[in-house]
């Protein structure tokens, strides 16, 4: 059906020029429902506004309405505030633990790396050819250089414990960067673009 | 406070229909004088077309009807994000009530009919509350015509 005649029914009040503003506590309570809500029209006492007039003075009050709209954008922070963080906790502890177990994995998986040791001469020490004279090895093997396992300290393995001290500062300044563009509490954002906008900080 | 009468009954007329959605309005016969307070008979009769659909049919489709149109239709006097999103945050919570419901707290929220819906708390053929509340108008405006 067409709504244009419901749409000729609906007309916006003209701005309105009257000087009586509803104080910031009966705005407080206008949003939190507090005000009584009675059929009254034209003149109103000033300590007592109802909810119909308190909600016609902000379809005509530019002031009040900006007041409001400032009231509920504080509302909404103090309510999104402690989810974005945990979102943004909790994202940050399955991507660290994602990135443990591959660092487990390569630890596992890679062998440990070698050295050459030098090659070895072997010493009689039995007295067979004179105490502390060299002795032939007629064994071949012995000969071979080998190469020893080195392993690398835990500080050059475990590199998950480098991201971890790198990134707890950057999430920590990634969330003050996003708090500060009043970008955290836009809470319909895709869990993609917050993401994204963590690896553009990053990089 | 505006006592231009036409300002007036439009303020009057905006009045019902909140009080319409809150259901606390007055039956339709106390409201006619009061809405036409400027010789405005059509305006009246449109807004009392509500108020008797609210009575003949079900209250909640006529209710939800009038939520999706200032929703929708009534512009936002400044830019006021917080005032959707708290609004569908309450939705979602279940925590909004009715009776604290009024024109400004709907106006730009542009709320669709699956919202609507939930704050309801039925579904509803929208084209039939529509077509039920223009024919009480077309009823309202033949017996004018008649007298």
């Amino acid at each position: 059906m067409n709504d244009k005649w419901f749409r000729e029914l609906i007309k916006p009040l003209p701005p309105s020029s009257d000087h009586t503003h509803p104080a910031r506590a009966v705005l407080q309570a206008y949003l939190s429902g507090r005000l009584p809500d009675i059929w009254r029209t034209g003149a109103h006492s000033l300590d007592a506004w109802t909810l119909t007039e308190v909600s016609q003075h902000l379809l005509t009050c530019r002031d009040c309405a900006q007041q409001l709209a400032l009231m509920r954008r504080r509302e909404l922070e103090q309510i999104a505030l402690p989810n974005a963080l945990r979102t943004h906790v909790i994202v940050y502890a399955i991507a660290l633990a994602a990135l443990l177990v591959v660092n487990a994995f390569l630890v596992m998986m890679v062998p440990t790396p070698g050295v050459l040791r030098p090659c070895g001469v072997a010493v009689d020490k039995t007295g067979s050819a004179g105490a502390g004279e060299p002795l032939e090895v007629l064994d071949s093997s012995l000969r071979v250089c080998t190469s020893v396992p080195a392993p690398r300290p835990p500080w050059q393995t475990w590199w998950v414990v480098w991201v971890l001290l790198v990134w707890t500062p950057l999430l920590g300044l990634h969330l003050v960067w996003e708090w500060v563009g009043r970008t955290i509490l836009t809470s319909r954002r895709p869990a993609a673009t917050s993401l994204a906008s963590f690896v553009l900080f990053f990089l | 406070m505006e006592y231009d009468p036409i300002v007036l009954s439009q303020r009057i007329r905006l009045a019902y229909a909140e009080h319409l959605i809150r259901c606390t309005d007055l039956p339709p016969s106390e409201m006619e004088e009061l809405l036409s307070l400027d010789g405005d008979l059509d305006a009246a009769r449109r807004w009392l077309a509500f108020g008797i659909a609210k009575r003949r049919y079900d209250p909640a489709e006529v209710r939800g009807l009038l939520i999706y149109l200032f929703s929708n239709y009534y512009p936002s006097l400044v830019s006021d994000p917080a005032k959707g999103e708290l609004l569908r945050r309450a939705l979602k919570n279940k925590t909004l009530k009715l009776s604290e419901l009024t024109l400004e707290k709907l106006s730009g929220t542009y709320l669709d009919w699956q919202d609507v819906f939930r704050l309801v708390g039925k579904e509803f053929n929208p084209t039939r509350v529509k077509e039920r509340v223009r024919a009480i108008y077309e009823e309202l405006k033949g017996a004018h015509h008649e007298r």
